[in-house]
């Protein structure tokens, strides 16, 4: 699943805390396999920076003093679907992570933990995996199994993977578990993240539908 | 309307003797002659003029009992065209009429009490008739008491009196059967509605009124002239006047919505003992038929008090023609006895027969109003019934919305309590502590970062206590997993996972999950920090009325005996109550330590079986302690 090997990874964040984007883009840094191809301040200065193209990866802290971060995603995700958001938070706290996989992220990242190397984190996450905690497999089966026809639902075996993992059995664990490779867990749950962008568009839209109706 | 038809009625009468005046001649004086000889008094009799009508009561003394009155009819010439004699108005016991010393007509009736007799037309056969004078005696028997007397006599053409006397017979006879079999009908109809529709006593007395007035008639028509039922006749004659007006005065005290049985059974008294007095043969009979008489012509205008008494009956316009045809009916009564007296014609028509047909006219107004008042009621009624139901479901969803929102806000505020309590307590002591360790400068190494991530985890336990698990014990073991996940890395201890599903506890709160995320906590730590094991394993199983959460370890165990008053079992024990479950550890020096925490799935019997005591054997039940949170 390693992305083609053409070139290193371009990498953009926007991140309003100097100091987390100093260690952020120093981590990018001691990397040759990534390139930081650029860094913002806040979400405005984020869209016109990222308007004409946009890197492989875009690393979004969720607290930005101009916009919430949940809105910088969605407008990227929209116009780049090739570009890996990756929201960053301080505790991963499951709603916001929840919000940011419907907005179209793909992942994200703890902030402030020192121990951990950043740059480790984004070529895992290139590579198809993102810790999915217990709690967040829980919301998504909650959210995708009481699926209307018209939504896009989960297949038994992306349900049985979910709630392998909201009991907080590891990918490898899951994979062993149901009988599969590990490399097949990730290609569903990638489907899952989908699912998840789907799911909140097509909400959208009946939502919408509903209220022209009303 | 009603007025106006009465006032044409009345122009008919008067209009009719006017026509055809030529072919007719009216005879308005007569001669009279008193006594009862046996054949045809001549004219050495004694003949005293009389003038037509002629009211026995305003001469009693000249009249007696019989007698003959003459006519004499001059032609010039026998017309071509039949001739009749028509006598409007006829009260006599008895009657024969000669032409010309020949007997042409005869009615015998009961003595006493006469007959009225309207438009009586007496063709004359054409032979008996002759150029000059032709001679008519009428033979008759009668009493003043009784109000007897004649009117007019008109000689002439057929055809011209028979127009007359049709008239007078519709007035007099047919239209007070038509008048009376059509109230009759509509006083069926009002019972059969009464018995249908809610038994509206108001419906019930209408239609006993009209059928009273049908029955009184048929009574009439049976009694006529033929059956004898002796001094009843009377009695039944007045019925026929004056019985249709007690269910009717019913019926106005009920419109009124008025009940008063006393007042109602002395009108049933009175008119029966009107007419036994009236049964009762005597010189005095006649008097009780004046007084009753009198009596209840008077009742049409009483029957209006308790309708005028009422100040909403007294608004409704119904009600007012109402008591105007009360009124009406009394004038009509009342018109037929001024007439009897003499003082209006005697020839005047009898107007009591329409008397009934006022008020059972205008007492139908109020009634339909009444019904459709009813109708538009129970609508009324109905629309404001849906409306209290739809009010009543609103203001129940809306208090149970209120009681829905005030428990939200009661939960949230303790949960608010709860975790600032934790935060002051826990965060903040570790906060406080590590500050001081800072200030002092004398830190041993790695002591503030350790202090510091603590802290973090700490805090990290209290923002995912409140994270949505929806009911699942599972997804807070397996959070715990994830958090715990770099320090067992960390540590090299293995952590063997083993979480089966588990059934949903909807009552698992933060305080819950909190409780048991440190339960897990501190039974690592143990595990990691202070029993040398190389493998963790975490296990779940469902019993009857529970779920089992077992953590076992290989490390260098303790011996419980010692530990008993420990403190870190005292405050395992102290989460497991928080986590409203029960908790046992078990240990053996050198065998490694098991902690099982057990709690209550809702809605099941509860398990009295204890955790060590069973099945699950285990490597060291040996020496195991079994601390149930509540004797803790």
């Amino acid at each position: 699943m390693e992305k083609a090997d053409s070139g290193p990874v371009t990498v953009a964040l926007v991140e309003d805390d100097d100091e987390a984007r100093r260690r952020l883009v120093a981590s990018i840094g001691l990397d040759p396999s990534l390139r930081l191809a650029g860094e913002y301040r806040t979400g405005g200065e984020a869209l016109a920076g990222l308007a004409s193209g946009a890197p492989d990866v875009f690393l979004v802290d969720l607290g930005l003093p101009d916009m919430p971060g949940l809105e910088v995603v969605k407008r990227i995700a929209a116009r780049h679907p090739a570009c890996d958001i990756l929201v960053v938070t301080v505790f991963g706290d499951e709603e916001s992570v929840i919000g940011a996989l419907e907005a179209g992220a793909r992942g994200y990242l703890l902030k402030g933990a020192l121990e951990h190397d950043i740059a480790e984190d984004i070529r895992h996450l290139r590579n198809g995996g993102s810790p999915l905690s217990p709690v967040i497999a829980r919301q998504v089966l909650k959210r995708l199994l009481p699926a209307q026809p018209a939504l896009a639902g989960l297949t038994p075996r992306e349900s049985e993977i979910l709630n392998a993992i909201a009991r907080g059995f590891t990918y490898a664990e899951t994979a062993n578990l149901l009988h599969l490779s590990v490399q097949t867990v990730h290609t569903h749950l990638k489907n899952i993240y989908k699912k998840l962008a789907v799911h909140s568009k097509t909400e959208a839209v009946f939502e919408a539908d509903r209220r022209r109706r009303l | 309307m009603r007025a106006l038809l009465c006032a044409l009625l009345l122009a008919l009468a008067y209009a009719a003797p006017a026509a055809g005046q030529s072919d007719v001649r009216t005879y308005e004086r007569a001669e009279w002659n008193q006594g009862w000889p046996i054949d045809i008094p001549g004219d050495e009799g004694i003949w005293t003029p009389v003038s037509l009508p002629h009211n026995w009561y305003r001469s009693p003394a000249e009249l007696g009992y019989r007698g003959w009155y003459r006519l004499r009819h001059h032609l010039d010439y026998v017309p071509l065209r039949n001739q009749s004699i028509y006598i409007p108005k006829l009260v006599l016991g008895e009657f024969t009429l000669y032409v010309n010393q020949q007997k042409v007509w005869r009615l015998s009736e009961h003595y006493s009490t006469g007959t009225s007799l309207t438009a009586v037309l007496i063709a004359i056969p054409g032979t008996l008739l002759r150029p000059g004078e032709n001679v008519i005696h009428l033979q008759v028997r009668g009493s003043p008491e009784w109000f007897h007397g004649i009117s007019r006599i008109y000689v002439g053409d057929t055809n011209a009196l028979a127009e007359r006397a049709a008239l007078r017979s519709l007035i007099q006879g047919q239209m007070i059967h038509i008048v009376a079999a059509a109230f009759g009908a509509i006083g069926l109809l009002s019972l059969w509605l009464w018995l249908r529709a809610g038994r509206d006593p108001v419906l019930f007395w209408y239609g006993v009124s009209g059928v009273a007035l049908l029955v009184s008639t048929a009574i009439w028509y049976v009694t006529m002239w033929r059956a004898d039922i002796g001094g009843w006749r009377l009695g039944l004659i007045f019925m026929r006047f004056h019985g249709y007006l007690l269910p009717l005065f019913i019926l106005h005290l009920r419109l009124a919505g008025r009940r008063l049985p006393w007042l109602e059974g002395a009108m049933w008294l009175l008119l029966t003992v009107a007419i036994i007095t009236l049964a009762v043969p005597g010189r005095w009979q006649s008097s009780a038929w004046h007084g009753w008489g009198m009596v209840f012509a008077a009742l049409p205008a009483l029957l209006t008090v308790p309708l005028l008494s009422s100040p909403q009956l007294r608004a409704k316009p119904a009600v007012l023609l109402l008591v105007v045809a009360d009124f009406a009916a009394s004038l009509l009564t009342m018109h037929d006895w001024v007439t009897r007296f003499g003082f209006i014609d005697f020839e005047q028509p009898y107007l009591i027969y329409f008397a009934p047909l006022f008020v059972m006219l205008a007492a139908a107004m109020p009634i339909l109003e009444r019904m459709l008042a009813g109708v538009k009621a129970t609508e009324q009624m109905n629309v404001e019934l849906e409306h209290r139901v739809a009010e009543k479901a609103r203001e129940i969803e809306a208090s149970h919305e209120r009681l829905r929102q005030a428990q939200r806000e009661q939960t949230l505020a303790e949960e608010r309590r709860r975790i600032m309590a934790d935060m002051h307590d826990g965060l903040g002591a570790r906060l406080v502590s590590l500050l001081s360790v800072a200030q002092s400068g004398d830190a041993k190494h790695g002591e503030i970062s350790e202090g510091i991530a603590a802290v973090l985890d700490e805090l990290r336990l209290t923002i995912d206590s409140v994270q949505p698990v929806e009911g699942d014990v599972g997804v807070v073991l397996g959070n715990v997993r994830h958090r715990m996940r770099s320090v067992f890395e960390r540590a090299g201890v293995q952590l063997v996972w083993n979480v089966s599903e588990l059934p949903r506890m909807d009552d698992l709160t933060p305080e819950r999950i909190l409780a048991i995320q440190r339960i897990f906590l501190e039974t690592f730590s143990n595990a990691i920090r202070h029993s040398g094991a190389r493998t963790v394993s975490v296990f779940t199983m469902r019993v009857p009325g529970a779920v089992r959460i077992v953590i076992e370890d290989d490390g260098h165990g303790f011996d419980p005996a010692a530990e008993r008053s420990g403190t870190g079992l005292g405050n395992l024990r102290l989460r497991a109550a928080q986590a409203g479950g029960t908790l046992s550890v078990e240990s053996q020096a050198g065998k490694g330590t098991r902690v099982t925490l057990s709690l209550p799935v809702p809605g099941e019997p509860a398990s009295a079986e204890l955790p060590n005591s069973g099945q699950e054997g285990g490597d060291y039940p040996v020496r195991g302690i079994s601390a149930d949170a509540t004797s803790a």
